[in-house]
């Protein structure tokens, strides 16, 4: 029952986080300067014709009522139509979904195989010199933009030795190999800044669990260090790691921007750039919608996770 | 007697031989690489430059052009066009079918062109409100009557497409056409896939199977796809990785003319531009071949007024004008009171690449002679929106792509014309203009539009800078390409010479 | 609750690094150590800024298409540009650049920032729950995307970046002071204050305020790197700042096509800004451990 309360209050908070985080992106889109129809039709339109576009677009009615108009929309699913593509905004996300999902799952795995072993190992190692190794190299990891990591990379890999694609996609229908090689420099230039922060965490926690009473006790008690380490330690360190993984994958799935155009790939980040070129307002506020329900899901697994293990927040 | 029936024998066979092998050779399979998807199939209601580049291939109207931008037949085999100019009589192809095998009437012209004329369907050219009415007058022959003389008409029904009516409902996403190509695949945000449409008209044509373009918006990426094989040809390819092409030993670089005027706009209704002096002192401050150097490495023609050398039919030759010569640009900025210098803001669509490169290069040249110029990076959208709808600039530097007629590339600097973000105010040049556009005696228009065009040269109207080369990259073993005064990729005429 | 263990996260970190120096075992040395490399890294860049305003070094946009992509030579430390530009001006030009939009976005969201979590965390109650909202609603949105939104709004330009930077990283600022006043006004400190008649304002400036500084500093050079960060990432993409002035980012950009015969185009203006936002991570972690009173 505690944990029922716990889950509904949370899922209310997050609930209005996301309507927020909807009506900033209308404000924000609606103080724009840009003319839809002006930029569907070019220089040479004319100007009835461009009325007519607007009216059909729907363009000239007052602003609140075309908020209202496009969150009753939203409530029965419907999240409109591009008016540069003139499709439905639903498919035009899920078209770019595979690209965006198989990156930011690609990158985590990365992190999450790099990051919490290197972290744990330099915490168990604390004051040895793979301590400082490991240390110095997340300082490095996150000062490098991820963007001149990529240019790099694509230098090194793809115009020196040519054995990865520059960039582009294909389909992973098409064929899966090619799909998964055009994916790995940038799920590492991703992944960089990532494992280095996600390292960072994983090593602070642990220090801080290992240095808890219970784990002295443990010692005291003769448990074998392994299962010290592994079964106690790391699992009470984990929350802040599942924060921060949390963040990270909800960052990815929102659809890495700038590594998307470094590396050319279809994802939902490029249309997303694109549509704030072109002023196609329902499909920025469509993915606007929907980066902000991934992170609010997100968050909400994670506090899902929280509960689970550590049954000491359902009370609070 | 048997010897020289051998002896010719032989002859023929080897002279015919390379006669042979010369010729274009069918087959193959074709990949262009474009920037920009199509936004749809429906060749009324497009808008897109880029959906025109494709479906050239698949539609084709009552005529065409050829490279130099003069009207050809293509599914009228003839018109006649009566003496006052209201009047055209087309005499349809015969044998010509559409995608889905029915044979070309009368009807369908009818139909395509009537649905052009219908407010409904969108069309986004204001032309066919020229046409007062359509008649089919038997199984091959069409009269197109028009409410007055209008002499781009011709060059403006390029870009009518004929469609078969009951092709309509689904054309967004299944284009029926009488092209050389037929739509196969369209993934978008991926590739464009044509097949050989194997009853087109045109014997010969087109020579490969297939032709796939795919969307590669990076040209980056496009040049290391066409290094390996995978990408043919890249038209319109960026002058910056243009040195790449020209390395490679398996890759060929061909440089056209792209039909664009490139030109910095001032607005005549602001200080200090409107006063000619300024304006033609910033014209001799411009060295403009240091600048196509600078920005275009080199490849483009310098233009001396709102016309690309292309059109050659109506173009006059004015690209040295303003020679570069500062001192001269120095002595008129003083004689117009502006010695002490003057302080500007040139604004610059930030997408458009050239035309960023370039006004870097102007306002470091407008620099040395005491012009300091403040350079703002304008969004499209913003441009569009606040430039060239509010006119609220002071110079701004933008690229008008190519017209056929000499009528729709001048008419901009009408007093009366909507879009004249320039704010040129000329009454002899608007009396021109509006001779021209009725006027039928080809050589009596050659004369308008050439005086026309001295007019912007003479007033300055703004700083014509060039027309940039299409540049088109290609492997090594692909012939055929034809360049055209419009933006089209005509793989039709392509084939492999291996 | 979510909150709770994001701040508790951001606690142990902080615990953690006082272990995490380059150098030495974990002790306050090594803090200082620490604080003097970043501070001279930084240095090093200001002084770079501050030779390029000198202009003793040639101008960074000066053109010279004859000379242009030219490889380091004497004439040109670090070679030329597209236009004969060079290189080694214009990243010390890009220097100046980074310095204030990464100082420029940082004071303002720390102003703004502090204010609000400060308000929020001291009120409690109505207050605390709404500004919390918004700033929930804010951190939706990843930093670069935001800024994107936001300078496509405002135009592109130095004043609009710091604005749209310093707009996107508040909400950070904001849980942090937040996090520490809601703390701190259990302690019994400020218990024992209020017992003693104090009025409000003097407990926070007096109390609150000194004990929460530490994390808004540490956080300040967090944010100065991310925003240096996410102005290349924007004049990358070309908004932001505007030619011809240098931007790291956007001489990034701009080399890109030139990659294969000029890669020292594409390496210099991105150690740039690796160097510089070392710097400030240095900078800040010694100044984290410095201030946290549990090392030793």
């Amino acid at each position: 029952m505690v944990a029922l309360q716990y889950l509904s209050r949370r899922t209310a908070a997050l609930l209005v986080t996301l309507v927020i985080a909807c009506t900033i992106t209308f404000v924000v889109f609606h103080i724009i300067p840009g003319d839809p129809a002006l930029l569907m039709l070019g220089t040479e339109a004319d100007p009835e014709v461009l009325t007519g576009l607007r009216q059909e677009l729907g363009l000239d009615l007052p602003l609140h009522v075309q908020y209202l108009n496009w969150l009753k929309a939203v409530l029965a699913g419907d999240l409109g139509f591009s008016t540069r593509l003139k499709r439905p905004v639903a498919g035009l996300i899920g078209e770019r979904l595979p690209v965006t999902i198989s990156l930011a799952v690609l990158s985590m795995l990365l992190t999450l195989v790099i990051s919490i072993p290197a972290g744990a190992y330099a915490a168990t190692h604390h004051g040895q010199p793979i301590d400082y190794i490991i240390v110095f190299a997340s300082q490095i990891g996150m000062a490098i933009p991820h963007f001149w990591l990529g240019i790099l990379l694509i230098l090194l890999f793809s115009m020196y030795w040519k054995v990865l694609p520059p960039g582009g996609f294909v389909q992973w229908s098409a064929d899966p190999w090619k799909a998964f090689l055009s994916l790995v420099l940038p799920a590492f230039a991703l992944a960089t800044h990532r494992v280095a922060s996600l390292t960072r965490i994983t090593r602070a926690s642990m220090l801080d669990a290992l240095t808890q009473d219970y784990i002295r006790t443990g010692q005291s008690k003769g448990l074998p260090k392994l299962s010290l380490i592994y079964k106690h330690a790391l699992k009470n360190s984990l929350m802040p790691i599942v924060t921060v993984a949390g963040m990270q994958f909800a960052s990815l799935l929102a659809g890495s921007i700038v590594a998307e155009e470094v590396f050319a790939l279809p994802g939902l980040g490029r249309l997303l750039l694109q549509a704030i070129g072109y002023r196609d307002l329902p499909l920025v506020q469509g993915i606007a919608l929907f980066i902000a329900i991934v992170v609010v899901l997100v968050n909400f697994v994670t506090d899902i996770l929280y509960m689970i293990l550590d049954p000491r927040v359902r009370y609070k | 007697m048997p010897w020289l029936l051998v002896w010719l024998f032989v002859m023929l066979t080897w002279l015919g031989l390379p006669v042979a092998a010369a010729g274009p050779k069918s087959g193959g399979h074709l990949v262009v690489a474009v920037p920009i998807d199509p936004d749809t199939f429906d060749p009324h209601k497009a808008v897109a430059a880029a959906t025109r580049e494709i479906d050239y291939n698949i539609y084709q109207g009552l005529v065409s052009f050829d490279t130099e931008g003069r009207i050809v037949p293509c599914l009228a085999e003839s018109w006649e066009t009566s003496d006052d100019g209201t009047v055209y009589t087309f005499t349809l192809r015969p044998n010509v079918f559409f995608h889905n095998g029915r044979s070309l009437s009368t009807e369908d012209v009818l139909f395509s062109l009537e649905r052009v004329r219908d407010d409904a369907t969108g069309y986004p050219m204001m032309w066919p409100k020229q046409i007062e009415e359509i008649v089919t007058l038997d199984d091959s022959s069409i009269r197109v009557q028009l409410k007055a003389p209008y002499a781009p008409f011709l060059s403006e029904l390029v870009d009518a497409a004929i469609i078969p009516k009951e092709a309509v409902a689904q054309l967004a996403t299944k284009p029926v056409g009488t092209g050389p190509f037929r739509l196969v695949e369209w993934v978008m945000g991926q590739h464009v896939k044509l097949a050989r449409f194997d009853d087109y008209w045109e014997q010969g044509l087109p020579y490969v199977d297939t032709v796939t373009f795919r969307i590669i918006p990076d040209p980056a990426t496009a040049i290391l796809n066409l290094k390996a094989g995978a990408v043919h040809v890249i038209p319109r390819l960026s002058p910056d990785v243009a040195w790449q092409v020209e390395q490679a030993p398996d890759l060929k670089l061909l440089k056209g003319p792209m039909n664009t005027v490139q030109l910095m706009a001032y607005n005549l209704d602001r200080e200090p531009f409107s006063d000619k002096r300024v304006r033609q002192a910033i014209n001799y401050a411009i060295d403009k071949d240091l600048l196509i150097e600078g920005a275009a490495w080199g490849y483009g023609t310098k233009i001396g007024s709102n016309m690309s050398p292309v059109v050659d039919l109506y173009y006059a030759d004015l690209a040295d004008y303003y020679p570069y010569d500062t001192a001269k640009a120095r002595e008129l900025l003083a004689a117009a009171g502006y010695g002490q210098g003057v302080s500007v803001t040139l604004s610059l669509p930030a997408e458009y690449d050239l035309h960023v490169k370039s006004g870097e290069m102007v306002a470091a040249m407008l620099g040395e002679v005491g012009i300091e110029v403040n350079i703002e990076l304008v969004e499209w959208g913003t441009w569009l929106d606040r430039i060239y709808t509010k006119r609220d600039y002071d110079m701004t530097i933008v690229g008008f792509t190519g017209k056929l007629d000499p009528h729709t590339a001048l008419n901009r600097y009408t007093s009366d014309y909507g879009r004249n973000f320039s704010n040129f105010r000329h009454e002899e040049y608007d009396k021109l203009i509006l001779e021209g556009l009725q006027a039928t005696d080809i050589a009596r228009r050659q004369a308008i539009y050439s005086r026309c065009q001295e007019i912007l040269a003479e007033e300055a109207v703004a700083v014509y800078i060039m027309d940039p080369n299409d540049l088109v990259a290609m492997r090594s073993d692909v012939a055929g390409w034809r360049y055209y005064p419009k933006y089209v990729d005509d793989v039709g005429h392509v084939y492999f010479d291996k | 609750m979510a909150v709770v263990w994001k701040e508790k996260q951001l606690e142990a970190e902080g615990r953690g690094k006082e272990r995490a120096s380059l150098f030495q075992p974990p002790c306050k040395r090594a803090s200082r150590v620490n604080i003097c490399v970043g501070a001279v890294m930084l240095l090093a860049i200001a002084a770079l800024a501050v030779i390029s305003a000198l202009s003793i070094v040639s101008p960074p946009n000066a053109m010279d298409i004859r000379a242009r992509l030219v490889p380091p030579s004497k004439e040109h430390l670090l070679g030329t540009d597209h236009f004969g530009r060079d290189l080694f001006s214009r990243v010390a030009y890009g220097g100046r650049v980074a310095l204030k939009v990464g100082l420029g976005s940082t004071v303002m969201a720390a102003l703004l920032g502090v204010s609000l979590g400060g308000w929020a965390g001291y009120r409690g109650g109505w207050w605390d729950e709404t500004i919390m909202r918004i700033v929930d609603g804010l951190m939706a949105f990843p930093g670069v995307l935001f800024a994107i939104m936001l300078v496509t709004v405002l135009g592109p330009g130095m004043k609009n970046t710091i604005l749209a930077i310093g707009f996107a990283n508040l909400p950070l600022f904001a849980r942090i002071t937040r996090a520490s006043f809601l703390s701190a006004r259990n302690t019994l400190y400020v218990e024992a204050a209020r017992a003693l008649g104090a009025r409000p304002r003097h407990i926070v400036w007096r109390h609150v305020f000194p004990n929460s500084i530490g994390p808004i500093v540490v956080q300040a050079t967090v944010t100065c790197s991310t925003a240096i960060l996410t102005e290349a990432s924007l004049s990358y993409l070309g908004l932001g700042i505007q030619p011809p002035y240098p931007s790291w980012g956007r001489m990034l950009k701009e080399a890109q096509p030139y990659m294969g015969r000029a890669p020292w185009l594409v390496l210099v203006p991105g150690l740039a800004v690796f160097f510089t936002v070392i710097a400030l991570n240095l900078l800040g972690d010694g100044l984290r451990d410095w201030l946290d009173p549990n090392t030793r």
